[in-house]
């Protein structure tokens, strides 16, 4: 199981759907798990990945049905009731997504399970949650439930996170912040992303006798992509001194609307050709 | 259109996906107003934190809104704040409470602190608690609101129909029950239904949740009262909704997506900021031809990306509103110099549609 993690915008999403791409080619029976209903990820993955949607309110109501609470269950969760109830238990909610997720990576029927995890601060407290609710809840089918949970996600053979970023200064921050979250909860590490790097390696060639020679509407335009580079290539430097050399960048493409395809090609030149 | 907003209305709410610059568009929206002699309160309820320092305030923001010191120039005034849940439920506790004593015996239990950070949705319904103080307010003329992400966002317009719908919940009335506290707890037990929540829950979890709605007794009417005022608020012409989205296929279709629910609420969008969009650069043949490869090639790739932006912009749902472009930026916005040039460039007609 591979939880995808990462600050809002950095591209999770494509993330997923790129891992994907690669576990696929190998040859690997992937499903890809969404929370909330996010329909992009059927339009990004490859045919062939199974793609499923969580979402929080129909698994806590799924979970009481599985619990034996019948009709109890679709009125309490319908009613808002549960909530107030769940806050004497903050978290419920995300202990039972997690639950499913669990479901799915034991049903055996995936080789592996990939998760696209919710942005960064509510991806923490999620993975949190599970033993805040083992201090507080001290028996019954919560419990249980929790402690499941806490076995897969502490199983680092079988459980890691992958860490998104985008080579800014306020992802790359928060992603440092991330990783040490992850670890204070005893989560593997399975890789890092550096995602949507611009192919500004083009501009370094430019000699300063070039670049002074540029016309003024041209000079304009590179200046500022060289000088975001230089903060891009700092911003990544900070992340490799965290993390070595287990961090990988994906290129930014010159497009807005990136579809399977392009994630293919993507996933390619991140995992060379299905062969090798 | 931007320019229309900030110089009339009175509440800008802005929304959208994490990581689209929402609270740094909130911060020059406000801004920009401010410059045209508004008073701002700009509140965020993003616990990201970031607003503070898009306003160079080096304290960060509290529960109370601080004044922004702007240049000599600006002929408004512009405050900051950042939700507080647990603040914000004292102080309405406070000025709800109808017995004496009854706030500190609210305020006392246990729970009312929790459900301020860890109830779905308490947050929410605080954030809309905060905008009402704040509309209310004479000194303030413009209410900007950063909300969290579009998921959570929804949350925060629906938070006075959730509260209203669950004051006229029969298991919230079950709970709330008559009679002395021992006889509300036993028929609180005995309920099937609580019965069911108390086999997931524990029964004495159970009997906290009842023991703390009690404290509540007598205040419903006042909290209905202020909820349905925030509903009509919502509804009302001098509030506009601002949708905030990267110009990418992706994000075009998450907003889409909330803007579908903000229609099936009754509430209709008025503006769409594409953020960080990418400059063109138009250079004609001859000039190319001289240029070193790598920097041609470079403008190839820019110019391919800047078209391909404004693609997906004009083929982006009909029901979305119309697009303010904003270039993107070499940094994050760290001071009111940068804000103020993105509030400029919010307000200046280059930022208007030209997708045609």
């Amino acid at each position: 199981m591979l939880l995808v993690l990462g600050k809002g915008g950095v591209g999770r999403t494509t993330t997923t759907a790129l891992l994907a791409h690669g576990a696929h080619a190998a040859g690997l029976k992937v499903l890809v798990v969404a929370i909330d209903g996010k329909s992009s990820l059927h339009r990004l993955c490859p045919d062939g990945v199974d793609v499923r949607s969580v979402s929080a309110g129909s698994a806590l109501e799924d979970y009481l049905l599985d619990q034996g609470f019948g009709n109890f269950a679709r009125r309490l969760a319908q009613s808002g009731v549960i909530e107030v109830v769940g806050a004497a238990a903050p978290g419920i909610h995300d202990l039972v997504v997690l639950g499913k997720v669990k479901q799915f990576a034991n049903a055996g029927q995936h080789d592996v399970v990939i998760l696209d995890a919710p942005a960064t601060g509510h991806a923490t407290s999620m993975l949190s949650s599970v033993s805040g609710l083992l201090d507080i809840v001290e028996g019954g089918p919560i419990r249980e439930q929790a402690l499941d949970v806490q076995r897969l996600l502490m199983d680092a053979g079988r459980c890691g996170a992958v860490v998104v970023t985008k080579a800014e200064t306020t992802p790359v921050n928060e992603s440092i912040e991330l990783i040490s979250a992850i670890h204070s909860v005893d989560v593997a590490l399975a890789g890092a992303i550096v995602n949507a790097v611009e192919p500004d390696d083009l501009l370094i060639n430019l000699s300063k006798k070039e670049r002074s020679h540029l016309p003024a509407e041209v000079a304009e335009v590179i200046e500022a992509a060289i000088a975001r580079h230089q903060q891009s290539r700092h911003n990544i430097g900070r992340f490799v001194d965290v993390l070595g050399n287990s961090v990988m960048e994906v290129e930014k493409l010159a497009t807005a609307d990136l579809n399977r395809d392009l994630v293919a090609k993507l996933s390619t030149a991140a995992y060379g050709e299905p062969d090798s | 259109m931007i320019t229309d907003l900030i110089s009339e209305r009175s509440v800008i709410v802005c929304c959208g996906s994490g990581g689209v610059g929402k609270t740094t568009m909130a911060a020059s929206i406000g801004l920009a107003a401010a410059t045209l002699g508004r008073k701002v309160v700009v509140i965020t309820v993003d616990p990201a934190r970031r607003l503070g320092d898009a306003l160079g305030l080096e304290n960060g923001l509290g529960a109370d809104p601080a004044r922004v010191v702007l240049p000599d120039d600006v002929s408004g005034e512009l405050w900051a704040m950042m939700l507080d849940p647990a603040t914000e439920l004292e102080r309405v506790i406070r000025t709800t409470a109808v017995r004496p004593g009854q706030a500190d015996e609210a305020l006392a239990n246990p729970f009312t602190q929790s459900i301020a950070t860890s109830l779905g949705g308490t947050q929410e319904y605080m954030a809309t608690e905060a905008v009402y103080r704040l509309t209310s307010d004479e000194a303030f003329d413009l209410v900007v609101v950063d909300t969290p992400p579009s998921d959570k966002a929804m949350a925060v317009v629906e938070a006075p129909d959730v509260l209203v719908k669950f004051l006229d919940h029969q298991v919230f009335k079950l709970l709330m029950g008559t009679g002395g506290r021992a006889a509300r707890l036993l028929s609180a037990a005995t309920q099937p239904l609580l019965r069911a929540v108390g086999r997931v829950i524990g029964s004495n979890v159970l009997n906290d949740v009842v023991e703390f709605l009690r404290a509540f007794t007598g205040m419903e009417a006042s909290f209905r009262q202020r909820a349905i005022t925030v509903q009509k608020m919502w509804r009302s012409d001098s509030t506009a909704f601002v949708l905030v989205a990267t110009p990418t296929t992706e994000s075009l279709n998450e907003i889409s997506r909330f803007n579908d629910e903000l229609v099936s609420a009754g509430i209709s969008s008025t503006a769409l900021i594409a953020n960080g969009a990418t400059k063109e650069v138009s250079i004609d043949a001859e000039t190319s031809g001289h240029l070193p490869a790598s920097a041609s090639e470079w403008l190839r790739w820019q110019s391919d990306l800047a078209e391909s932006e404004r693609t997906v912009l004009r083929a982006r749902n009909a029901d979305l509103p119309e697009v303010a472009m904003v270039g993107r930026l070499h940094e994050d916005v760290h001071d009111v110099d940068g804000l103020l040039q993105l509030a400029d460039e919010l307000v200046s007609t280059s930022s208007r549609e030209k997708l045609q």
